[in-house]
């Protein structure tokens, strides 16, 4: 497997088309299990998937051999991601918190019994800017000093920004809208 | 807080991932890739011993394209059209029909059409690039801004954004803003600049093509970084280097023909070594 990924990545180095379409085909699934995190619909995944790959395929003469190409795919994914946001004009939403509920053993017991198909849903049905905020932090694991650099935000944006998408998953999934 | 976010990144994470696309976006995506990644995109740097010929132009091709075009009609016309683009880095030498050549530089874009061209030496270009016109019927260039024309000669243009620059070497040269088609002519040593309607002429130090043109890249106690990144821009290549390096400056040249060669020119002065590894290139003391 790793001696053929990296015979496709020569051959995407040359600019092959053959090899770009085996690329393509190979990590759409992944590329794709990304890019509907950070959408509201297929439609837009396909959008941000189509981009990001353009991004795969005209850089990846900067791709070290020595890495692991799903990692640094991921990067440019959510880079693509956050472009398509910016792009988009996607406002941040920056309402106030006064429903925030603890979030109880209830609300985890429930996350248990879902497939991740059903939470990616609920993650897709998050507004934009609270979506965006809750895939850097909590899944890309970026702090909130990067976040906030990385969108142009004050970092009480992120964190409230934050709150409120854990706040509108745990309403959707204690009125089982999954 | 933490378990609940753990626990959707967990599930996010196992997420299935063996999804394939259907036989129509990976068509989709080829497509894209044609516009944004075309195979005759490819740059072609120049050498002065063995000059790429970038498009074919002998008479043969152009009767045999002639030809062809007499027999098919309005497909064929399109099919004469060319359409060149440098991609990032190096110079690209473009020759015409008839023999005219152009050296462009990286992000340039020249399109003409062989068939027209025979009747008519019209052909629309952006970036930057020296011309160097073969005598005959005038002769047309045409871009965003302004418009050149001449009957043979040599000169450049800049044609990027906002700013349209022709500077004259030999002969003369007839610039023409798009906007108020106001027209002016330039002499050897002559060059003006157009930012949409105001012309701005000035004189060129000294009547010479500029050193792009020859490929070559000199530098006077310049900073070593700028040196790599020129290096790094012409042979498309990654160099890394100890940060000590940073402080180096650098007076010499070299040009776009030969990497080991270019890495010599820079590396000796400054009692460095490279090792080559692909594309990526490792600099030491």
């Amino acid at each position: 497997m790793i001696e053929k990924i990296e015979q496709l990545v020569k051959g995407c180095k040359s600019n092959e088309r053959n090899a770009q379409a085996a690329f393509y085909k190979l990590f759409y699934g992944y590329a794709m299990s990304i890019c509907l995190r950070y959408s509201n619909s297929r439609a837009e995944a396909e959008e941000i998937l189509n981009d990001g790959f353009l991004k795969v395929f005209s850089k990846i003469d900067l791709f070290n051999p020595d890495l692991e190409i799903k990692a640094w795919m991921s990067r440019i994914f959510v880079n693509t991601a956050i472009d398509h946001f910016r792009k988009n004009k996607k406002h941040y939403h920056q309402e106030d918190i006064d429903e925030v509920r603890e979030i109880s053993s209830k609300d985890e017991n429930i996350l248990d019994s879902l497939s991740a198909e059903e939470i990616m849903k609920l993650v897709q049905n998050l507004a934009p800017s609270y979506q965006l905020v809750f895939n850097l932090y909590v899944v890309e694991g970026y702090k909130h000093h990067e976040i906030a650099a990385q969108l142009g935000i004050s970092e009480g944006t992120s964190k409230s920004n934050l709150s409120m998408a854990r706040a509108k998953l745990k309403r959707a999934l204690d009125e089982n809208v999954y | 807080m933490e378990k609940f976010d753990q626990k959707i990144k967990e599930k996010l994470a196992s997420y299935p991932t063996n999804e394939s696309p259907s036989a129509s976006e990976v068509s989709k995506m080829m497509s894209m890739l044609d516009d944004a990644l075309p195979h005759d995109s490819k740059i072609i740097p120049i050498n002065p011993t063995a000059e790429v010929k970038f498009i074919s132009a002998s008479w043969v091709k152009i009767a045999a394209a002639f030809i062809v075009f007499v027999l098919a009609s309005f497909t064929a016309y399109q099919l004469a059209e060319v359409n060149i683009e440098s991609g990032d880095s190096g110079l690209t030498r473009v020759e015409l029909p008839d023999l005219s050549v152009i050296k462009m530089k990286e992000n340039s874009k020249v399109e003409y059409n062989q068939i027209t061209w025979i009747f008519n030496r019209s052909l629309t270009f952006s970036g930057e690039g020296y011309f160097e016109v073969e005598k005959g019927e005038q002769f047309t260039v045409l871009s965003k801004l302004g418009s050149t024309k001449v009957l043979g000669t040599s000169f450049t243009i800049y044609s990027r954004e906002d700013t349209y620059e022709v500077a004259c070497f030999t002969g003369k040269v007839s610039v023409a803003s798009i906007n108020s088609g106001e027209e002016i002519l330039l002499m050897p040593g002559d060059a003006v600049i157009l930012k949409s309607e105001t012309f701005t002429p000035y004189q060129l130090s000294a009547i010479e093509k500029p050193s792009w043109v020859g490929g070559e890249f000199y530098f006077e106690d310049e900073d070593f970084i700028n040196v790599i990144e020129a290096l790094e821009k012409q042979y498309q290549v990654e160099i890394s280097f100890p940060e000590e390096f940073e402080t180096l400056k650098y007076t010499g040249y070299f040009d776009n023909t030969n990497l080991e060669k270019a890495l010599k020119l820079v590396c000796e002065p400054l009692e460095l070594t490279y090792e080559i590894k692909g594309k990526t290139i490792e600099l030491k003391p």
